[in-house]
């Protein structure tokens, strides 16, 4: 940011002005494509889920080819994730119509961004598909921690593979949220991985509740991870409640239980040892078998009804369940 | 809107505002009274409350937990590199490291315990890999493996359970698993288990249960198959059993056999017919053919001792007394392959041309005879028969002394460098090299098959097979096991 009383010089003027443009040009793209998202949106309540299901999947793909040209690649996103739901098996319409209440949401945020808070002002942004650039993470405060690598999940899908990785802070603690995408076939960066601990400055994205952050500068040697710092299921959902009331667009919330007992049978749990359990993603035989019945530490990602399960902290050691 | 609960709302999601527009109550927050808006709006808070408020299930009964890790730890650097073996191709590799750690009461990582049951379940798997990992699960293993129908192989009958309640109990297949597992650890229990029900089962049932004596068979088995086996009512049972006795040259019926070879075999040269006692039949001897082929199914059956030690002249008396049928010496290829002689093999190996009898002889020798003969073979096979013996390899199991291997390696990179066309199979033989060269040579071999795929782009291809799961097993198997000696050498400092 420039300051007040140093003159500016010309191409910086120049600079600035282009920028602005960029960003009304913006604004008024994301305008267009969200009045038209909300007239189509409507109309889908109106004529009925049922109805909604009888469309094709390119359909959907149609209206969200129209809101990346507007650009908000997010909400194109979500459109393309309504699709998969409303084609969906057992359960469609309760996960279609929580979809569409949090696309809902989004557009009538917009509008009244204006009057909201910075944080929950840039997590709309991001969830509608503004980007950020690097350069400004980086140069944002720095983190510093010794961070966990606990886990890594890659998600393919056809025209792109997305990777999550997700750290731990030892001794300040919290949660931090390495996000890549590479093209389908491509190699991923390496240098985080599961397991491994480094003494790190993180920086932050903005936007109220995100975890996501990029890697500045590292220091000292990368050694194993030595423990799961993990909590009570009652006390990991409460951690998750106050992250939805920062961020209510959450996917997923990293988890990391202290002691608990994965228990199979017709739906796959985590239970403590009075009896209280998450549901699991299951079957997840790895984690059953490192277990044997005994409480060990799982780390995983809770997106509000079921756990998904992604390393186990056991016998002394970190182990990958994906 | 406020008022209506989630099921409800969903239920007029579903059905569309339109149909319901008569009826509807709208909204209440905020501008825009439209039912499409309420929905919306009713959806969004309230599908961000479920999200967040989300309650555990309560009540849930935890399983009985496994008994303390039994074994010792794996190395790490092993443990990294166990999920490699359960690719396409490599079985062979994980059957040996899975007998191998087991053997050094190494035990297997337990988040790997359910793909190696998996692999040791799946349709194709061979049975080698089902003992190995029964073997390798430790306690962990088998408390895992009664949580789930498909791996229930890997303990039939918990311990201090009842085998014969559970055999009572059980279906013909579960039965046969059942003594599958039982002949390995306990064979006598097995055949007590088979005459619990064996008056009332099917013949067919009968049947299968008796080739599960296949496993272990021994002389402690024979009472069962002349007393039982032999006496049973149905044909294919009594089948079952000539099978398996001829695999006991030192059974009641084996010598019976032999006494009926010496009695064929004499009139063998006369002119006339021999008509065979009809009480023959019951010991599976075809009574309705010519004295050639009746001499060839009692040859099949004798023990190979009768013909006398010295296996050369043996050969030509048999093949003497019926000068103008062959059919004499393809029968003391069966005997030896029933009676597993290796000393019968190697001869006979040498007599043979075709090879079908070839692999068939090979397969049922011991390793080291058929690795020496092989090995033999390739030296003095001249270029274009290369190949072909190369094709015999398949049927050498592991081990391979370092003769076969570096035969093997001489003749193919001489068959490689100077015949124009590669030989179709011989990256598939080559392969073989890298998976059985026995261990203690995998420290030099490794570094040769690097120095030969570096000389030209066709031996780079051909070998690069061979190096890779030469290179896997050296790594894997001196990490089990460092400063593990060749077999018989003398330890450093004796």
């Amino acid at each position: 940011m420039l300051s007040e009383d140093r003159p500016r010089r010309s191409d910086e003027v120049a600079d600035l002005d282009a920028q602005a443009k960029r960003r009304e040009r913006r604004r008024a793209n994301v305008d267009a494509g969200i009045h038209e998202l909300e007239r189509w949106l409507d109309d889908m309540v109106a004529g009925g889920l049922a109805a909604a299901r009888q469309r094709t999947h390119a359909s959907f793909d149609e209206v969200a080819a129209r809101l990346v040209d507007a650009q908000a690649a997010g909400l194109a996103g979500r459109v393309r994730g309504l699709s998969s739901a409303v084609h969906g098996g057992v359960g469609w319409p309760d996960r279609t119509l929580a979809e569409m209440g949090e696309l809902h949401l989004l557009i009538e945020a917009w509008p009244r961004i204006g009057d909201l808070l910075e944080p929950l002002a840039a997590q709309v942004r991001t969830q509608i598909g503004f980007p950020t650039s690097r350069g400004d993470v980086l140069a944002g405060p720095a983190w510093s921690d010794r961070w966990d690598v606990l886990a890594a999940v890659v998600v393919e899908n056809p025209d792109l593979t997305s990777r999550r990785v997700w750290l731990q802070g030892r001794t300040v603690g919290g949660w931090a949220l390495l996000l890549d995408h590479v093209p389908p076939g491509g190699q991923f960066e390496a240098g985080a991985e599961v397991g491994s601990s480094f003494e790190a400055d993180l920086h932050r994205y903005p936007g109220a509740g995100s975890h996501r952050v990029l890697i500045g500068e590292r220091r000292g040697e990368t050694e194993a991870v030595a423990g799961l710092s993990g909590c009570a299921i009652a006390d990991a959902l409460v951690g998750h409640a106050l992250g939805v009331a920062q961020n209510p667009w959450v996917r997923q919330t990293p988890m990391a239980l202290d002691s608990v007992v994965p228990v199979d049978g017709d739906s796959w749990v985590v239970a403590d040892e009075e009896g209280s359990a998450l549901p699991l993603v299951g079957p997840c035989w790895p984690l059953l078998a490192l277990s044997g019945g005994n409480p060990v530490g799982v780390f995983g990602e809770w997106d509000g009804s079921e756990l998904l399960p992604l390393s186990c902290w056991a016998d002394g050691a970190l182990v990958r369940l994906v | 809107m406020g008022e209506c609960g989630w099921d409800d709302l969903v239920k007029i999601a579903v059905l569309g505002t339109a149909r319901l527009a008569a009826r509807l109550e709208v909204g209440t927050a905020g501008a825009g009274p439209s039912a499409e808006r309420g929905v919306l709006r009713a959806a969004a808070s309230q599908a961000v409350a479920r999200k967040a408020a989300r309650e555990p299930v309560g009540g849930v009964e935890l399983p009985a937990p496994a008994p303390v890790l039994d074994g010792r730890p794996m190395p790490g650097d092993v443990i990294a590199v166990i999920p490699r073996l359960f690719a396409d191709g490599l079985r062979p590799v994980l059957v040996e490291v899975v007998e191998r750690a087991a053997a050094l009461d190494m035990r297997w990582p337990p988040s790997t315990l359910p793909d190696l049951l998996d692999a040791a379940s799946a349709g194709g798997s061979s049975a080698a890999l089902k003992v190995a990992a029964a073997g390798a699960a430790g306690a962990r293993g088998r408390w895992l493996a009664h949580r789930n129908p498909q791996w229930s192989w890997v303990e039939p009958v918990r311990p201090g359970n009842d085998a014969g309640a559970v055999w009572d109990l059980a279906g013909t297949g579960d039965r046969v698993a059942l003594l599958q597992r039982l002949r390995r650890d306990d064979p006598g229990a097995a055949v007590s288990l088979m005459e619990r029900t064996w008056r009332s089962d099917r013949a067919a049932e009968r049947a299968r249960f008796v080739a599960t004596l296949r496993e272990s068979l021994s002389m402690d088995d024979e009472p069962f198959l002349e007393e039982t086996g032999l006496a049973d009512r149905a044909r294919e049972v009594r089948e079952a059993t000539w099978r398996l006795l001829d695999a006991l040259p030192e059974s009641r019926r084996a010598s019976r056999m032999a006494e009926r070879a010496d009695e064929v075999m004499a009139v063998l040269g006369s002119p006339a017919t021999f008509e065979p006692p009809t009480a023959w039949a019951g010991d599976g001897v075809e009574t309705r053919r010519g004295k050639g082929s009746l001499a060839a199914g009692l040859i099949a059956a004798t023990p190979l001792d009768h013909w006398g030690r010295d296996i050369p002249l043996a050969i030509g008396r048999v093949e003497a007394a019926a000068p103008t049928s062959d059919g004499l010496v393809p029968a003391l290829r069966r005997a030896a392959i029933d009676q597993r002689r290796d000393d019968w093999i190697v001869a006979l190996l040498g007599r043979s041309s075709d090879n079908r009898s070839h692999v068939e002889l090979l397969r049922a020798a011991s390793g080291p005879a058929v690795a020496a003969w092989l090995a033999g073979v390739l030296t003095k096979a001249s270029a274009h028969a290369v190949p072909g013996a190369l094709g015999l390899t398949h049927a050498v199991p592991r081990p391979w002394p370092a003769a076969l291997v570096a035969e093997v390696l001489r003749r193919s990179v001489e068959v490689l460098t100077h015949e124009r066309r590669t030989p179709a199979d011989l990256t598939v033989h080559l392969h073989l090299v890298g998976e059985r060269a026995a261990p203690h040579l995998l420290a030099r071999l490794v570094p040769d098959l690097a120095a030969i795929r570096s000389h030209d782009v066709r031996l780079e291809r051909a070998f690069r097979g061979a190096h890779t799961v030469a290179a896997l097993r050296h790594q894997i198997l001196s990490a089990l096991e460092p400063g593990a000696r060749e077999p018989g050498a003398a330890s450093v400092g004796a």
